[in-house]
């Protein structure tokens, strides 16, 4: 082929774009190799042997290494938010509401600005018969239950999505579904979405933009909602002078612009913008004990910003990309158990749950003696039945997300 | 490894580079580590595999040796050849097509041959083709003989052409493995090159992929009309993308490290017969064909229609079978061998010089139904598949997973469109037409768009999207 003058001739623009490339690829690649080194490092070896010392042969551990190392070195490029940024900002340019992700499949922008995780065709009724057969179960031993539906994210009557993108929310049916079998079971349940209506919840500020939990207003407004759910149903006077569930007792810190969450920090701020996290924390007097395992190990004791706010989690100057929604207890452990000193009676309660559950159980500790929290995602080698068989509790509760319902690993009670 | 992967661009390709033009300073020094690096770059894939290519690559050197020796010696030169290309096919063959071969044996005749599982060498085809055409050039003197192995090592195993091309004959470079010459012009230029075809691919050919695969992955026998349309569209462009962006990115690399392949593409899609088509799509592969297949049964210069019938079936059945042990890559390469001889027999090119718009309609016609049976899982879908882009499985013209599907890609059609027809090549010429080549809004932003390019493919390479390569499979 006839070379072009423009191949012939060394030009400058071909000059500038090459530095620009070889800057890019070795600077990026030695920081990369010299400040990230361990975690890459670290990377790879959980990728190779994931069980620790097992029997794999050599080979094929150097191979699973080989095979990780690519993921693993993107997962850990320096200035790995910048690439981020750009990509999600080109998404943007694009106006693309719904966007492929490697890891979880889609992220989908509604009209309001929300990110969600899509809500995919799913025949939940399955595990709603499941929540039917514990609930059997809780009537032999005589511990009353009840079912309690975090509302969805997506609002039938406020949230809109690009014309032809509702076909990936389903959380509606998914929650009409689930509640339908729950009321054929007879199995007790509070269904949020309802609750919301009843008492005029601003929709538009209950969940954070770029997460895809719910804020900790909301987790507060949900655990005074419950409190009156449990005093009205079973009878129990929880909170006597409507003080603990009386949102001007406690401190509201509002960390301004210091969240991306598990959507956002996936797309960059660019595209999902930024969230504010609040921290919330009694007011008055506290004193707990944190225990955490099946053997309830203590671990902590002291009041509740002390114990059940996690102090690197909700840094105001960590990095915006901080799991800050774990502030609360921090993680989803296997058991957690809080018991409360101050507590003005004995109830003990124990609560099924995913992460919606994190801040409001922080928030029931206040008005119960004993709180346990269990997730089945982590309790898979314990049994749950035996761990409520030694520990008297007055009511179980079942505290999931519209996410969660269709979930293959959070309906095995065993 | 990819070349449109974290690793290779932040680890690999820095490495390389800093060790060949910083550290290395003599050509033998360097071939010998871009040998030794082409190894681990192939290797990284599937380290067992790489031993395979040694083995190719140490027969076909012996080979080289035999046939430059026996050259004169008919026979014994005849033989070397025969057992080379039998050699050369039965590895290809244990590999490739064993598996398909034994189970339409036992499904065809009622045999109960156990079919093992063997897997794929990347780009065995690839390679396995380049070492043909070494033993092939060195006996017909269109390149000198190594005497080196590693010099036929670098040429097989070179890692910018590898894994899916260029097919880089060895007449090409021959003189390149030992007197290349390595220019900042070149290297500059290469980048460039290189930039365009991660774009081509990350940018384009990931996002065709995701349509296409919408489609064809679907339940054929309710997919609209209009979203078997799309996808067999979306899949055009990215079977282009993919492998013309890895070509660029292949040839950009070879430039930068002195090595000059040719073209692998010349905008096929703007083509005006199938015949036409075949000399711009994978153009290494089709002369490959020609000079090695082709021309040797006669050609086109046959004194029968019969024989040039012949000869095109063969070399067409064979370029079906090179791209997959899969009946829809036979029918596929039958389908062309059809078309072709129905050209060639009618004189069409010449035949019909006024019809442009026609000729073109009927080539992009044909050469997606082509697709369909390509792209297909097996003949069967190849067929619902195309009875659903006309209506003919009693399905709807639209369905609801089109807006979601196809959600922002309207641009990625555009710009698609507007990249597989020679625009650039016309705004060069009008550049140098008028002389802005050095004007510096025009430098400038060709810079910008550049640097955009690969900051933009970086970003989506960094985000782990997705980023299948279709010819890795061949």
């Amino acid at each position: 082929m006839k070379k072009t003058e423009n191949e012939i001739k060394l030009s400058k623009k071909n000059v500038f774009i090459t530095i620009v490339f070889l800057s890019i690829s070795f600077i990026i690649g030695a920081l990369t190799m010299t400040v990230n080194f361990k975690p890459i490092l670290k990377g790879i070896y959980r990728e190779a042997v994931p069980y620790g010392n097992d029997e794999t042969k050599l080979t094929t551990k150097i191979v699973k290494a080989i095979a990780s190392s690519n993921s693993v070195l993107s997962k850990n490029i320096f200035g790995l938010e910048h690439f981020v940024e750009i990509y999600g900002g080109t998404q943007k340019l694009l106006n693309k509401k719904i966007i492929v992700d490697s890891d979880i499949g889609h992220i989908i922008k509604d009209e309001q600005g929300f990110l969600h995780f899509p809500v995919y065709a799913y025949n939940v009724k399955p595990n709603a018969e499941k929540v039917v057969e514990m609930k059997k179960y809780f009537d032999e031993i005589d511990i009353p239950f009840s079912f309690l539906l975090a509302m969805p994210k997506d609002y039938e009557d406020y949230t809109t999505f690009k014309k032809g993108i509702e076909i990936y929310m389903n959380s509606t049916k998914y929650c009409d579904d689930f509640t339908s079998v729950l009321q054929e079971g007879n199995v007790d349940f509070m269904d949020m979405r309802k609750v919301a209506k009843e008492t005029n919840l601003d929709i538009a500020n209950t969940f954070f933009k770029t997460d895809h939990h719910w804020k900790t207003e909301t987790a507060f407004w949900a655990f005074k909602e419950i409190v009156r759910y449990i005093d009205e149903n079973y009878g129990v006077n929880l909170d006597q002078d409507n003080f603990k569930t009386d949102i001007l007792n406690y401190d509201i810190s509002v960390l301004e612009n210091s969240f991306n969450g598990s959507l956002g920090k996936r797309m960059g701020k660019l595209y999902s913008g930024i969230d504010d996290y609040s921290i919330i924390t009694p007011k008055y007097e506290t004193n707990l004990k944190l225990y955490r395992g099946f053997d309830k190990i203590l671990v902590n004791e002291g009041s509740f910003s002390d114990i059940l706010i996690d102090k690197e989690l909700s840094k105001p100057d960590a990095p915006i990309t901080t799991n800050r929604y774990a502030s609360y207890f921090g993680r989803d452990d296997d058991f957690t158990t809080v018991i409360n000193e101050n507590a003005s009676n004995d109830y003990k309660i124990l609560i099924i749950k995913d992460s919606f559950a994190l801040p409001v159980s922080a928030f029931l500790s206040t008005v119960y003696k004993e709180v346990t929290m269990v997730d089945f995602r982590a309790s898979r080698d314990q049994s749950v039945k035996e761990f409520i068989k030694n520990n008297d509790y007055d009511l179980v509760l079942m505290l999931y997300s519209s996410n969660t319902v269709s979930s293959d690993n959070m309906f095995d009670f065993k | 490894m990819l070349f449109s992967s974290a690793i290779f661009i932040f680890a690999f390709l820095p490495f390389v580079l800093f060790v060949n033009f910083v550290i290395l300073k003599s050509i033998k020094v360097k071939n010998i580590f871009l040998v030794i690096v082409s190894l681990i770059f192939y290797a990284w894939g599937e380290p067992k595999f790489v031993f395979i290519m040694i083995f190719s690559i140490l027969f076909n050197w012996l080979y080289g040796i035999l046939i430059d020796r026996y050259r004169d010696d008919k026979k014994k030169a005849y033989l070397i050849m025969f057992l080379m290309v039998a050699s050369n096919l039965a590895i290809i063959f244990v590999f490739k097509y064993l598996m398909f071969a034994l189970s339409n044996i036992n499904r065809f005749m009622g045999t109960g041959f156990i079919v093992p599982k063997i897997a794929l060498p990347i780009g065995i085809s690839f390679f396995t083709f380049q070492a043909m055409s070494y033993v092939i050039d060195v006996y017909r003197k269109n390149g000198e003989v190594q005497k080196n192995p590693l010099n036929v090592a670098l040429y097989i195993s070179f890692f910018p052409q590898l894994i899916a091309g260029p097919i880089v004959r060895y007449e090409t470079i021959a003189e390149q493995i030992k007197y290349r010459k390595e220019t900042w012009s070149d290297f500059t230029t290469g980048v460039n090159r290189f930039i365009v075809g991660m774009a081509k691919k990350v940018l384009f050919a990931n996002t065709f992929a995701l349509l296409a695969d919408k489609a064809f992955n679907s339940n054929l026998h309710s997919l609209s009309v209009v979203m078997a349309w799309l996808g067999v569209l979306s899949y055009a462009f990215q079977i282009y993308y993919d492998f013309s962006g890895y070509s660029d990115m292949g040839i950009g690399l070879g430039k930068m490290f002195g090595f000059h392949f040719n073209e692998n593409f010349d905008y096929p899609y703007i083509s005006k017969s199938i015949s036409e088509f075949w000399r711009r799509w994978h153009i290494s592969l089709g002369t490959w064909f020609k000079d090695y297949v082709y021309i040797p049964l006669g050609g086109s210069r046959v004194k029968t229609k019969s024989r040039l019938i012949f000869n095109l079936f063969v070399v067409w059945f064979l370029t079906g079978v090179w791209h997959g042990a899969n009946w829809t890559f036979i029918v596929w390469g039958l389908y062309y061998f059809i078309l072709i001889a129905i050209e060639k027999l009618m004189n069409f090119e010449k035949r019909f010089k006024n019809f442009s718009l026609l000729k073109w309609i009927y080539t992009f016609f044909a050469v997606l139904v082509g697709w369909v049976l390509f792209r297909s899982d097996n003949l069967g879908s190849a067929f619902i598949y195309l009875k659903a882009m006309f209506a003919l499985n009693g399905n709807n013209i639209t369905d609801v997973f089109i807006l979601s599907t196809f959600e922002g890609s309207s641009v990625f059609f555009i710009l698609g469109a507007i990249c597989a027809i020679p625009t650039a090549k016309y705004v060069n010429k009008l550049i140098y037409r008028y002389k802005l080549e050095n004007n510096y809004i025009y430098s400038f932003f060709y810079a910008l768009i550049f640097v955009a390019m690969y900051v933009v493919s970086l970003s989506y390479i960094v985000k782990g999207t997705y980023n299948p390569f279709i010819y890795f499979n061949f």
